[in-house]
């Protein structure tokens, strides 16, 4: 296990030559990656998502691809469409695949996209699969989509359904880098020094292997149940949720804890990991209800109430 | 050949739960003396105290028996936090993480005592207790104590007795210390002794008084001296007919006898 963890710290370590600070939020798209589930991004303008993601995708030789969301992106902008071949004087049709068939897909605000659009995207992250007109094509593996949202301007945006936020595992959220991080962000892009090559530390049947592994790590009986008694919580708490998480937030709660446990290099869940995961896990799938909003709640205060009362 | 790490574990929790046992056995017979104790001072059946504190050592030996203790050596082992409770509750689990699990589980287990479960203090306390109640029943069952018989005998005896030693003082001469009742010297105008002359004869050997050559015996006669038939109707009888006075006389003699 420790092998494992100092497969991870290196990666952190590369990928930290491009993105300075943000370690949480590299953490936790990696645990997305590990779970084989699909993650939402949310911070504010200029905090390296992009960046992070695309060195991420580059350390472990994935083909990375990158949609804007705009109101007018239709369907087949994402999955692809059919076109009209020449080929030795005859014409057929070709698909050609569209920016979903990627290793890693970064949907940056996927809020301004349009229902329909976001459904299609949303239909390729459940099934892992495209199907335009009568074809249904198989997307490679791994494949992991990372959904960004604006939490400023909102305006003409068409927020995700809460069955649809409930489809991604973790919900990142994005902080501002410390003082120290930002002057050692100024200091490599204002120098005017060559940009930091990413070297290769993983490749594709590598993070297959670490994904199955994810899986093999083993949970006590107790802590199992300690994660799903928070997730009932969440439904039982009506002094505070209005809408409590599903049976598939246990699910996911239970596997980012393992995937966790792997990048500490435990060979075993903890309480801690149940303990640091139901944040990213639960924040988009708990509603507060007027009780709480009116109290100046946020959503993690409630979770964290919940932890605390589940002790 | 490796042990297999169940083996290990149900050798760890047989350890620690022989030794809560232990401690509780010592808890059976604390309260056996206890009970004991207040059983001595009463009528109750002695049995009464073995069954109870059988039926406790019972009760709990199942409870204990019952009871999940490796979560106390991963308590008092921070290493081993979490660790065996997950490779316990999936033991039968065969991948490279899970029997890496295991045997990390096995090196680290050999560095865990069995004397850091064991509960000194509670121990010594016990045994403590133990002596000091032995002691108490031993005091108990050696001058026969019991509460009735105390309570209502000998408590209000001696309250009596304490309530008319201020009376007598006030009578007795100063040198008589003994204890006085009614029943040994009689009333108090025994003490009297009285104008009337008698002659007593000493036995300078025994000390002796014969008082019986005083007085005549008074003699009772029978209508009949033969028996006729197996009734009897009237026989003769001898009794003392020493005179009252002489009678004081010996008490007396006695009397200054203990006197010296």
């Amino acid at each position: 296990m420790k092998d494992y963890k100092m497969v991870f710290d290196t990666l952190y370590k590369e990928i930290g030559k491009v993105v300075v600070g943000q370690n949480e939020m590299i953490e936790q798209v990696m645990i997305a990656v590990l779970c084989e589930s699909n993650a939402l991004l949310e911070g504010y303008p200029g905090l390296a998502k992009t960046l992070a993601v695309k060195t991420l995708a580059d350390a472990m030789d994935l083909k990375f691809n990158r949609i804007q969301n705009t109101p007018d992106l239709m369907p087949s902008d994402i999955t692809g469409t059919y076109i009209i071949e020449e080929v030795a004087g005859k014409r057929q049709f070709k698909f050609q695949p569209g920016p979903v068939f990627a290793n890693i897909l970064l949907a940056d605000e996927i809020n301004r996209a349009t229902p329909k659009t976001q459904s299609a995207l949303l239909e390729a992250m459940q099934e892992q699969q495209v199907t335009v007109g009568n074809s249904t094509f198989k997307l490679d593996l791994p494949f992991f989509v990372l959904a960004t949202q604006n939490p400023i301007e909102q305006e003409g945006t068409y927020p995700l359904p809460e069955a649809q936020a409930d489809r991604f595992l973790l919900k990142i959220m994005a902080s501002y880098p410390t003082e120290d991080e930002e002057e050692k962000i100024v200091d490599i892009y204002t120098s005017g020094s060559e940009k930091a090559k990413v070297k290769i530390l993983l490749n594709k049947e590598q993070l297959l292997h670490l994904q199955k592994t994810t899986k093999q790590v083993p949970i006590s009986n107790d802590i199992k149940k300690k994660a799903i008694s928070i997730i009932r919580a969440t439904r039982e708490r009506k002094d505070l949720v209005q809408y409590g998480a599903s049976p598939r937030a246990s699910i996911g709660l239970v596997l980012a804890a393992k995937a966790r446990a792997l990048i500490h290099g435990r060979n075993h869940v903890s309480s801690e990991d149940i303990h640091e995961m139901a944040f990213p896990v639960l924040r988009h799938r708990i509603i507060l209800n007027f009780e709480a909003e009116r109290k100046g709640m946020k959503t993690d205060d409630a979770i964290a109430d919940i932890l605390k009362k589940a002790k | 050949m490796t042990v297999k790490l169940t083996k290990i574990l149900k050798e760890l929790n047989s350890t620690i739960v022989t030794e809560e046992v232990f401690v509780r056995f010592l808890y059976a017979v604390i309260i056996y003396l206890s009970l004991l104790l207040v059983i001595s001072l009463t009528t109750v059946p002695r049995y009464f105290a073995i069954a109870s504190a059988m039926a406790y050592f019972i009760t709990v030996l199942f409870i204990e028996a019952k009871k999940d203790k490796i979560q106390e050596v991963e308590d008092s082992y921070p290493n081993l936090r979490e660790e065996i409770t997950t490779a316990r509750d999936n033991i039968g689990l065969e991948n490279p993480i899970v029997d890496e699990l295991k045997k990390e589980i096995k090196e680290k287990v050999k560095y865990v005592r069995s004397s850091t479960f064991f509960p000194v203090k509670r121990v010594v306390a016990s045994l403590i207790v133990i002596v000091l109640l032995s002691f108490a029943l031993v005091t108990v069952t050696a001058h026969s104590l019991q509460a009735k018989r105390f309570l209502q005998d000998d408590l209000p005896g001696m309250l009596a007795f304490l309530g008319q030693r201020g009376q007598l003082n006030g009578t007795f001469n100063d040198s008589y210390k003994t204890n006085i009742t009614e029943d040994i010297y009689g009333n108090l105008d025994v003490l009297q002794l009285g104008n009337q002359e008698i002659n007593i004869r000493l036995m300078p050997s025994s000390y002796e008084v014969s008082v019986r050559e005083e007085g005549e015996f008074k003699g009772k006669t029978f209508d009949k001296t033969y028996i006729t038939d197996p009734t009897a109707e009237s026989g003769d009888t001898f009794e003392e007919n020493i005179p009252k006075e002489q009678q004081d006389l010996v008490k007396n003699y006695f009397l200054k006898l203990a006197e010296g």
